[in-house]
């Protein structure tokens, strides 16, 4: 009986800090386009940064596979015709969205392009653009990239993405854009203009739903408040900073994921818009919890899991 | 050609500052081998090597604190990265402090072993990693309970390192001339002056830094030095806010990204020397980009730069890289410029016969294998040739690799044609063309090329055929030579990546240039592109576009073996 009511006690708990915080991109389905392949349905992952493999791959989860040259993996032809991929959402019909995001050079990822989000058909695997962002024609110089993050809101299936395409060292022309993907045309619902994002999360908050993004200019993290529609509304607020933290101390969030415990992780990255891309990954991992009481994130823990020791 | 990187290695290096009025400023590496204070801690780091625990101990009178000293440096974990395992050399590290258990470590202070009290925290940091390890040590049961070691992390500094800092920062003349104090003056208003040591980084180097920091009215003067190197890195001016703490860390990389963006990005500088006169600056994709380069007040180029740096590995079919190099922020560049460009004179046979202009790119983790390091080197003679070069210095993805670096030569003039010397005769291109200079042997006469105009005044090319190279390798180059379109975007403004990496014949990018409908050449406006191969190599002895680290007195120095690539030109005597 006492480990029944502890167990309903953890669970309570559990459920407690589940409540508090959740991630909203729990729906990712399968695409049935793997059945054909020999790809492990099981433990397989999705990955646009593997060390000899451009663009988007599906591979099967363990060491023999990941950054080896010759891995067995399932790349459908039209996933590597967009030059390099940065960050990808698959909704509960198995679509996949993802951004062009320049790597090393960007020979095949033209600026031009780099302002289209692209979508691959959940039953063909087929990647063709789904919607061309608004941008200057003019080209801007020493800026090489466009969208920077993604994310999808399985609740209200709307997209929001990050873009600076039109961005200077001196002008900050970022744009979020919210763009509901329920219509047959993808539609812009809402956006902020004149801010540089990086990384960009829903996560609901008690019965609010935010939307935070990391600054690609500074180590700042920001929530924005959504309204019922998933547009932004006027409140927002600073939420984390990085500054002065982990072995940079100025890194930049470019993604964020809320474990199953409730707590937020924070992937944050060396970028000083430019192209160099070494091969240990300049990334740290930090862990923050939210305090009810202060309405605060708390940071936990930093843990650099790429780092290297030696030569 | 060997005399080159003799004088290459062997020059006295003179950087020249674009600008005096600075927020930031990188200082050349100083000489404070004869400090007295920095000799007795070299005396004591030699002395420590020779030992099996290669550990500076905290300096301290507590016999408590030396013997937990003594038993935690014994222990094999804690000791995990006292050598280099490859190379059997000995690591410097140095414990930076030794803590009785506070009630804070309640994780540690809750064991069963620390119940009875007489616990320590040790510190220890490993210079050539950039590591921190911890150990708890139970000094009762003489025993040490735990020991974690963490990359990319420092420990509060000893005082001994806080004061031998601030020693530093102030043998700089820099510092001194920032803070406007003569020498005579020095130790009563350093003395006077309010004096910090500030956290800092140096995030490239991956070493220990830390901030000496001099508050002058409402302005701080950062001065970053590195730890490891013994070195002052660079100095920053920085506004202090309302209660007098500066607004923000400044490291090692803002530092460099800083200058460099400001004076040499931003702004375009100048030289005018030995009847030279041309202007520099750095691109965002380009590399130092050379223009309106005159000699004599004759025009002799509208520009040169390095417009790509392609490497093949022949071992990995396909796989390499296509390198943009450039300015550190707001670039388009993968291997970055984080050093000023320096110039330097040229000297041959112990005679100047010119000067030289060099800038070098790194990545981020350099020498460390897969990450690069490329230079661009521009000499200046003094009897109006000169010489556009670059290369490699490794260390790449293998030793199987192939650099070929693309630079593009726009001569100033419309009325230019470009011949070629065949069957002792002046050929002239009509048309845009590509040739590969395959040449077997070094030809008695080395002008291969010839690029005029109709009075002939003019340069003749002559390319590498090993006469340039400390190995004797030709750069077997592509070299093309196209129109130089005015309205039209061939590459006179910042060109983004013309070519992929693993074309191993000569499409690297300028045939885009000239196919499918090559254009007349004959009195034209003209650029050349010159593609040397450059093959790397780590035969011991023969070592080419080729970087190794190795450890000298406990942390890692690099020996670099550069391999440059280009072309000499030299005017036609009318």
């Amino acid at each position: 009986m006492k480990k029944l009511i502890l167990l309903l006690l953890c669970i309570g708990i559990f459920m407690k800090v589940n409540a508090q915080i959740s991630s909203l991109n729990n729906c990712k389905a399968t695409p049935l386009y793997l059945l054909k392949t020999k790809i492990d349905l099981k433990n397989y992952i999705i990955t646009t940064s593997d060390r000899f493999h451009k663009g988007l791959i599906f591979a099967n989860n363990d060491s023999a596979t990941l950054n080896q040259k010759n891995p067995y993996f399932f790349q459908h032809v039209t996933w590597k015709k967009y030059g390099y991929l940065g960050g990808f959402v698959v909704n509960e019909k198995a679509e996949i969205y993802t951004i062009p995001v320049p790597t090393i050079n960007s020979l095949e990822n033209l600026k031009e392009n780099q302002n289209t989000i692209l979508k691959a058909d959940s039953k063909t695997g087929d990647m063709q653009p789904f919607i061309v962002l608004p941008s200057n024609k003019l080209l801007v110089k020493g800026n090489a990239f466009g969208l920077l993050g993604i994310f999808y809101d399985c609740n209200s299936k709307i997209l929001y993405a990050t873009t600076v395409y039109n961005s200077t060292r001196l002008e900050e022309k970022g744009v979020i854009y919210a763009i509901d993907t329920k219509p047959t045309i993808p539609e812009i619902i809402d956006s902020i203009t004149n801010i540089d994002a990086f990384g960009v999360s829903v996560i609901k908050i008690k019965n609010s739903k935010i939307l935070f993004y990391g600054s690609a200019r500074n180590s700042t993290v920001t929530g924005v408040v959504l309204d019922s529609l998933g547009k932004f509304t006027n409140k927002k607020r600073v939420a984390i900073s990085l500054e002065n933290l982990g072995p940079r101390g100025d890194d930049k969030c470019r993604k964020m994921k809320v474990t199953d415990s409730g707590e937020l992780i924070v992937y944050g990255v060396e970028f000083n818009w430019n192209l160099t891309a070494p091969t240990d990954r300049q990334e740290s991992e930090y862990t923050f919890e939210w305090d009810e009481a202060s309405s605060n994130f708390q940071l936990l823990n930093i843990t650099n899991p790429h780092a290297i020791i030696g030569y | 050609m060997k005399k080159y990187f003799t004088i290459f290695t062997l020059l006295i290096t003179t950087i020249s500052f674009a600008q005096k009025n600075y927020d930031s400023k990188l200082v050349a590496k100083q000489n404070n081998k004869n400090d007295s204070l920095l000799k007795i801690r070299d005396e004591k780091i030699a002395l420590v090597l020779k030992t099996k625990t290669p550990v500076l101990l905290l300096n301290t009178n507590s016999d408590t604190l030396n013997l937990v000293q003594e038993i935690v440096i014994k222990n094999k974990i804690f000791g995990q990265y006292y050598f280099d395992e490859k190379l059997k050399e000995p690591i410097l590290s140095e414990i930076f402090g030794v803590y009785p258990l506070l009630p804070s470590n309640n994780k540690i202070k809750n064991l069963a072993a620390c119940q009875k009290g007489g616990c320590f925290r040790v510190e220890m940091y490993n210079y050539a990693y950039n590591l921190t390890t911890v150990a708890y040590v139970n000094l009762i049961e003489k025993k040490v309970i735990s020991v974690n070691h963490f990359p990319d992390a420092q420990p509060d500094l000893p005082a001994i390192l806080r004061d031998l800092a601030i020693h530093i920062a102030m043998l700089s003349a820099e510092v001194k001339e920032a803070l406007g104090v003569n020498p005579e003056q020095k130790d009563f208003v350093m003395a006077a002056t309010q004096t910090a040591l500030n956290h800092s980084r140096c995030e490239r180097s991956r070493h220990l830094c830390v901030a000496p920091t001099f508050v002058q009215n409402q302005r701080a003067l950062w001065c970053i030095v590195d730890l490891t190197e013994m070195n002052l890195i660079g100095i920053r001016w920085t506004n202090l806010g309302r209660d007098f703490i500066p607004k923000e860390m400044v490291t090692e990389r803002k530092l460099q990204n800083d200058f460099i963006t400001k004076c040499f990005c931003i702004q375009e500088n100048k030289i005018e020397k030995n009847g030279w006169d041309l202007k520099y600056s750095l691109t965002s994709s380009d590399g130092l980009r050379i223009g309106d380069v005159k000699y004599k007040n004759n025009s002799i180029l509208t520009s040169a730069k390095l417009v790509d740096m392609h490497v093949v590995y022949s071992k990995t079919d396909g796989f390499g890289y296509s390198d943009a190099i450039g300015c550190p922020e707001f670039s388009e560049s993968a291997v970055l410029a984080i050093e000023p460009p320096v110039i330097s004179d040229l000297t041959i046979n112990n005679s100047t016969v010119g000067f030289v202009l060099e800038q070098k790119f790194y990545s981020q983790n350099w020498p460390k294998p897969c990450n690069y390091s490329y230079i661009q080197r521009y000499e200046f003679y003094n009897d109006g040739s000169f010489r556009v070069a670059g290369g490699s210095i490794g260390r790449g993805c293998g030793n199987d690799g192939m650099y070929r670096p693309v630079f593009r030569i726009a001569f100033a003039g419309n009325k230019n044609s470009f011949y070629e010397m065949k069957e002792n005769k002046w050929q002239k291109w009509k048309k845009e063309k590509w040739q590969l200079c395959d040449f077997a042997t070094s030809p008695k006469k080395p002008e291969r090329f010839k690029l005029c105009d109709t009075s002939n005044f003019g340069y003749y090319m002559i390319p590498n055929m090993g006469q340039f190279s400390i190995n004797k390798a030709s750069d077997n180059a592509y070299v093309y030579v196209t129109l130089n379109h005015i309205k039209k975007e061939e590459g006179e403004n910042d060109l983004n990546t013309i070519g992929p990496c693993c074309n191993t014949d000569y499409k690297q990018g300028p045939e885009k240039f000239i196919e499918p409908n090559p254009e007349n050449i004959s009195d034209k406006s003209l650029v050349v592109w010159y593609v040397p191969q450059l093959k790397n190599d780590d035969t011991p002895g023969k070592e080419n576009c080729w970087a190794k680290a190795s450890l000298v007195n406990g942390t890692y120095k690099t020996t670099i073996f550069p391999c440059l690539g280009g072309p000499k030109f030299t005017p036609i005597k009318r």
